[in-house]
């Protein structure tokens, strides 16, 4: 009923005694308030009121100050490009695998196993009570790195059974002394362009950690073997495009490449690349990493020699790297060799891959007993010989 | 009491479903600004239309049977699992000259959104989802072609072509009503409807209810059944799975059967003509 009351005021005059029940409505005091502003003015409106002006405000407007690039608009950035760039980065997991990684490097994949010095050197290399150290390795990092706990998570063990082997290898070091010219880079960032057909590609971020030396790797495959890729043929990923999952983008550095060192660094030859599988991701999406950053490796350095989309067809020393990745148990090694830099055509020499992936350290631990099941201390071997391989 | 009922009229009217977006789609083809799927998710949800497409499950509320002014629109919804949102590629729009696109299958995934299971495919750099056939598996290589030739095609099972390019009596699923506007119908799971005859560019279709209707040739199709055709046969176990689903139970209130039950022979309904938009003269509107 007040409220009815109220929105007719307006319209209508009511009798007096009809206000006065109306809640909150003081009229007087409304109109006290008037006339007090009309007495008691401002300092601002006397002064207009002097002038005989009236008041107005306003706004004056400052020149904007220039955006910072990361606000501007995508085409006025200063490292815009029309043609988009194609990345790669540790925490893409391809649709194909393997056999992308194959395909985008212009690879042959020469055997599923180690390639043939390596497995000369796994037989030679020894250490004493190699079983009883490995064990314990194990044990240490599985059961009694954590007593309190129930389980502990692959993010943590994956790293210290790492740690753990590479502590045993340094043990080899008296028998080895070239191993002394050596030096490891953690989290290192690098940055390889290169074109594959028409698309322009980018192998980029921060993989892991590196084991760099003073000396280079030794090829591993002969003359005659390198001649001979030029007849193979690359599988083809059709209908699928060999780009797809790589991360399209129009800001981008074509002429960057850095190994993640600076020039004068004195161990600049990559040696062992070391890739953790913190996130339990598939052992084919593993393997593709392992490919793309062991030939991202190779391709730098020769990038630093002939320079930079300088497609060369065949390498007169070829670039070698080794990779290994691991979940703590299941352990997957990769070894590459970069023949060729002119990777825009299918044809020519290829490069070449040798991966040996799905290795069982141990199948199950059980924690209680202290038992662990089924060790298998070949897969240390190979680790040792990839550790020693260049310094023998 | 006159005004208030004008002030609501015109306020209907303003809220209103857009037009304008329908005519842009249907124009365009595949992608505009808004781009859509398919053609029931209109302008509802705003989560189910963003601007890019992307094969990772969106989560959403749940709306226990609530309209977007906040009535109930479907009885008994509420609970249930928490469920996450696929978006489905219904418009299989193909090449008209040249060869035709082809995709590989690289998955099939339980979906909770329909009865149906999908399909993962990819080709070129894309990735898309679309409903799985019986016999579709993992790495098979899939076809989609809007071409119409004089001698009918014989397809296989998951490819895509349009209506007018089949022979009579092929089994098909995911039928689009007007060319280019998503598939509409047969896409729950074990359905397909069958190519009855061909009259003067249009096609006469059965559904799954045995009722017969005539689109447009140029309708794309997909050969085949639907997925999971067991799905009838399923059995639940226990009141508590239907709840899982966001089923709330029925009322136990007892009520007297009406007119509705008991057995019935009705003669077939006519066929639903369902013309060209863009032809000119009379045409039916959903």
């Amino acid at each position: 009923m007040e409220a009815h009351i109220c929105r007719l005021h307006s319209l209508v005059k009511l009798p007096r005694t009809v206000i006065t029940q109306i809640r909150h409505y003081k009229p007087r005091k409304i109109e006290e308030i008037r006339t007090r502003k009309i007495r008691n003015p401002s300092v601002s409106q006397m002064n207009a009121r002097i002038i005989g002006v009236e008041e107005k405000r306003e706004k004056t407007i400052l020149d904007e100050p220039p955006l910072h690039p990361k606000n501007a608009p995508l085409e006025e950035r200063p490292n815009y490009n029309e043609e988009p760039c194609y990345t790669y980065h540790s925490k893409i997991r391809v649709l194909e695998g393997a056999k992308q990684a194959l395909w985008l490097t212009k690879s042959k994949m020469m055997a599923e196993e180690m390639p043939e010095r390596l497995q000369l050197l796994a037989d030679i290399v020894d250490m004493p009570n190699m079983e009883d150290e490995v064990l314990r390795s194990v044990k240490k990092c599985r059961i009694f790195d954590d007593p309190k706990s129930f389980k502990i998570h692959p993010e943590r063990f994956s790293f210290t059974q790492l740690m753990a082997f590479l502590h045993l290898c340094t043990k080899i070091t008296p028998q080895y002394p070239k191993l002394l010219q050596r030096s490891i880079g953690q989290d290192y960032h690098l940055s390889a362009p290169f074109q594959r057909g028409k698309d322009r590609i980018k192998i980029r971020g921060r993989s892991g950690s590196i084991i760099t030396s003073k000396y280079p790797l030794l090829p591993l495959a002969t003359d005659e073997e390198i001649q001979d890729t030029a007849s193979f043929e690359l599988e083809s990923l059709h209908p699928i495009a060999g780009t797809i999952d790589l991360l399209p983008s129009n800001l981008y550095k074509w002429d960057k490449n850095s190994t993640g060192f600076f020039d004068g660094y004195p161990y600049p030859h990559a040696n062992l690349l070391l890739v953790l599988n913190k996130n339990s991701w598939m052992p084919q999406h593993l393997d593709a990493q392992l490919i793309f950053y062991a030939f991202a490796n190779c391709l730098v350095r020769a990038n630093k020699q002939y320079g930079v989309h300088s497609e060369v067809e065949k390498l007169d020393s070829p670039f070698v790297t080794h990779a290994i990745g691991t979940n703590g148990r299941r352990w997957s090694f990769v070894s590459f060799q970069l023949n060729t830099t002119s990777l825009s055509s299918n044809d020519g020499i290829k490069n070449m891959v040798w991966l040996d992936s799905n290795c069982f350290l141990y199948q199950t631990i059980t924690k209680k007993t202290l038992e662990v099941d089924t060790l298998d201390v070949n897969v240390f071997r190979k680790l040792l010989a990839c550790y020693v391989d260049g310094a023998v | 009491m006159a005004l208030r009922t004008l002030t609501n009229i015109f306020h209907e009217l303003t809220i209103c479903g857009n037009p304008q977006i329908y005519q842009q789609v249907i124009r365009n083809g595949m992608i505009t600004s808004w781009f859509h799927t398919s053609s029931i998710l209109g302008g509802v949800n705003k989560f189910r239309n963003p601007d890019k497409y992307t094969v990772k499950p969106i989560g959403f509320n749940k709306t226990g049977g609530r309209d977007h002014t906040g009535r109930i629109r479907t009885h008994g919804r509420g609970g249930g699992r928490k469920q996450c949102y696929r978006m489905m590629w219904f418009k299989r729009t193909g090449p008209t000259e040249g060869a035709p696109l082809e995709e590989k299958v690289i998955k099939i995934l339980y979906d909770p959104n329909r009865t149906a299971k999908i399909a993962l495919i990819a080709g070129g750099n894309h990735k898309r989802y679309i409903t799985a056939t019986v016999n579709m598996k993992p790495g098979d290589i899939i076809k989609t072609s809007g071409h119409i030739g004089r001698i009918a095609v014989s397809a296989y099972e998951g490819d895509a072509h349009p209506l007018g390019a089949l022979p009579i009596g092929t089994l098909v699923n995911s039928v689009e009503i007007f060319p280019g506007h998503g598939a509409t119908i047969a896409r729950a799971a074990g359905t397909c409807c069958q190519i009855v005859r061909k009259a003067g560019g249009q096609v006469i279709v059965q559904m799954p209810s045995k009722q017969q209707i005539s689109v447009s040739e140029r309708c794309m199709v997909t050969v085949g059944r639907v997925s999971n055709p067991d799905h009838n046969k399923l059995i639940l176990g226990k009141a508590g799975a239907l709840r899982n689903l966001g089923w709330r139970p029925q009322s136990g209130w007892w009520q007297r059967k009406g007119g509705w039950a008991g057995r019935k022979i009705r003669p077939l309904p006519p066929i639903k003509v369902y013309l060209d938009p863009k032809r000119k003269g009379t045409h039916i509107d959903l």
